[in-house]
């Protein structure tokens, strides 16, 4: 039997200083059977909501004001006043080349998705955060989200623990 | 406070396993849209974009017509010049991000066009407004003509012409 997701058992907070993206990502939401949703057109306005808590799902835009997406995320990650560090990030960005991505990866974003998008791989970034969590590093230099992908065999002389 | 995770220190990486809290909760075998979407999901969810594309028609030409009109205002008025590549960069980066969701990947070619060029420009002449208004025009008639998908040749040969032209006078 194939698994399922409950999407009224799941609360998001939209971050978008766009308008249409915000409302077309909110309708996407609810068709799926969100009821908890939160919208914020700025940095401002998402920390003051992240503060407030009960939020399982982030997606945001990079191009935010006053402060960027990447900031916002810099802010859940590391923030003493951040209620979950752990809280998945999708980046959902017109900013979508090559550079863009490396940053959001490295600064903690857990899945990202350039604008233009299609439904089906919004749905599918939206699925991996919530039915297969990834473990989180915590490093000198790095804290976000495993960013190692693939597993692959060890070749080399000396055995690895 | 209580957050959840440790901040980043010196010395030894740890690996923090997830909690699966979320998974738990709402990951089930009875309710809800299929981990992996069935065709009939894709099908629902694909009309929710399709609903919106009127809007997107019409907020995209409010843009459009309103970066014109600041166009033709800063050729009389140079001072509003920082504030019209404000708007031109953050509108021309909007349209370039909804565009393809909408099957109008043309307009994000040419919006991603403008985008690049306006955020690269720093002492800007009457030629770079220029090039910024053809934009503006290529991107109107896009959408009044409703070229969705690629287009044909003609559009192809403007999007190169609008390449070149940014290459030429960046």
């Amino acid at each position: 039997m194939a698994e399922k997701i409950d999407f009224s058992k799941v609360r998001f907070l939209i971050v978008d200083n766009n308008t249409l993206a915000l409302q077309m990502i909110e309708d996407i939401l609810r068709m799926l059977g969100t009821t908890s949703i939160r919208r914020a057109s700025d940095s401002t306005k998402a920390k003051i909501a992240l503060r407030e808590g009960d939020i399982d799902v982030v997606i945001t835009e990079r191009e935010l004001e006053p402060e960027t997406g990447i900031q916002l995320v810099d802010y859940i990650r590391h923030s003493a006043e951040s209620l979950d560090r752990l809280l998945p990030v999708i980046m959902l960005t017109a900013r979508s080349e090559s550079e863009y991505v490396t940053e959001a990866r490295d600064k903690g974003v857990t899945e990202f998705l350039g604008k233009p998008f299609n439904v089906d791989s919004l749905y599918r970034r939206i699925a991996s955060v919530i039915a297969r969590p990834r473990a989180f590093v915590n490093a000198p230099d790095y804290f976000g989200p495993d960013r190692r992908r693939r597993q692959q065999a060890y070749t080399g002389p000396n055995r690895r623990t | 406070m209580t957050g959840r995770g440790r901040p980043p220190g010196r010395g030894k990486v740890q690996i923090i396993q997830p909690t699966g809290e979320l998974r738990k909760r709402a990951v089930n075998y009875k309710k809800g849209f299929s981990v992996e979407l069935t065709s009939s999901e894709m099908v629902q969810l694909e009309k929710v974009v399709h609903n919106s594309k009127d809007k997107f028609v019409t907020a995209v030409s409010e843009k459009l017509k309103s970066l014109r009109e600041a166009a033709h205002a800063v050729g009389d008025d140079i001072t509003s010049m920082p504030s019209f590549l404000k708007t031109a960069e953050r509108d021309s980066l909007e349209i370039k991000g909804m565009g393809g969701t909408f099957d109008f990947p043309l307009l994000t070619q040419v919006a991603k066009s403008l985008n690049d060029y306006v955020c690269g420009l720093k002492n800007v002449t009457n030629v770079h407004l220029e090039i910024i208004t053809l934009h503006i025009d290529a991107l109107y008639v896009i959408l009044a003509q409703h070229i969705t998908g690629q287009g044909g040749a003609t559009e192809a040969q403007v999007l190169t012409a609008l390449q070149q032209a940014t290459k030429k006078f960046s």
